[in-house]
């Protein structure tokens, strides 16, 4: 029953709050490395790179399909602003998965062929391209040749939130 | 992207202030920057009276170490707001020169507006100019523990 138990809370404990990245101590935002030198990134860093080096506005969402806040963007009809938004590239990669990309989970969902599905290693803390990931989801938009334009960090992103950052990612601001 | 430079005093007083807990806005800016005078009469005045459960941290940036404050309270901006400045290069010099990161993560544009929750970023808006209702929906979103 004990083993039972704890494979029950294994499989439960993730999905009820998708922080898994422990607590940060003091130094958390400083000790993050800056944006991983070319050698040492993963190969789905750089698939990434590759992609957001290009012209254009490029979604890049990291979730799990174990994750509750994660299912629930998928849930909110993720696969409309993709097919409302053809210019823009998404890329959807798994953290915290063992590896795994979730490929059939975006099928269910309609996630169209389009989008890049890649899956990040398991590593403690995460960080992609020097950037933290501190919750899963996470979602960022890179415009100007790679720049970081917007990063949802925590919670869920809506569809109009999501809609309103693509739509300012590609504005001529005043520089 | 950027190479890593040593932390200044204000970004080790911004560390010390998104660590106190709770949440906390920064907003990176220049008095000589169009869109981050065009941000500060989009309602920010009036979004920190009325988030009295929030702190905001005003850092000057890319203008030779001047914090703007006589501006920021031009613009009604709250005494209890923080206002400091980053030292570095001003507005004529090369863009290269310019310090394009902030305790490890970048700033490539300003306005730029970071809202942490617990010491932790939960939202960047890092281009263009952020409304009052994007900053209202970060700080609802920041405040809930989905």
């Amino acid at each position: 029953m004990r083993v039972s138990f704890l494979t029950l809370l294994l499989v439960v404990a993730p999905a009820a709050f998708c922080q898994t990245a422990p607590a940060p101590s003091g130094d958390s935002v400083t000790a993050t490395p800056l944006p991983a030198s070319v050698e040492t990134r993963t190969e789905a860093e750089q698939a990434v790179a590759e992609i957001i080096a290009q012209e254009g506005i490029h979604v890049v969402r990291f979730w799990a399909p174990w994750c509750h806040n994660s299912m629930n963007e998928l849930r909110a009809g993720l696969y409309e602003i993709i097919d409302q938004h053809p210019d823009v590239t998404f890329t959807f990669v798994t953290v915290r998965n063992d590896g795994e990309d979730g490929q059939s989970t975006l099928d269910r969902f309609g996630i169209p062929d389009r989008v890049t599905i890649l899956a990040e290693q398991n590593r403690d803390p995460l960080t992609f391209l020097g950037l933290p990931i501190t919750w899963t989801p996470t979602t960022w938009i890179f415009n100007r040749e790679g720049k970081l334009a917007y990063a949802f960090n925590y919670g869920e992103v809506t569809p109009a939130l999501l809609t309103q950052a693509i739509a300012d990612a590609d504005h001529h601001w005043h520089d | 992207m950027t190479e890593p430079t040593s932390r200044t005093a204000t970004e080790a007083r911004v560390h010390e202030v998104i660590q106190s807990g709770g949440i906390e806005v920064v907003v990176f800016w220049a008095q000589w920057c169009g869109s981050s005078i065009s941000q500060l009469e989009r309602g920010l005045a009036e979004a920190i009276a009325e988030h009295e459960d929030v702190g905001f941290t005003f850092v000057s940036l890319w203008d030779e170490g001047r914090d703007g404050a006589e501006m920021l309270r031009d613009h009604n901006i709250p005494d209890r707001a923080r206002i400091l400045a980053q030292p570095g290069v001003g507005q004529d010099a090369p863009k290269e020169m310019r310090r394009k990161d902030f305790l490890g993560l970048p700033v490539t544009w300003i306005p730029t507006t970071w809202v942490f929750r617990e010491g932790i970023l939960a939202t960047a808006f890092n281009y263009g100019e952020v409304t009052r209702e994007q900053l209202d929906s970060a700080l609802a979103g920041a405040r809930s523990s989905w």
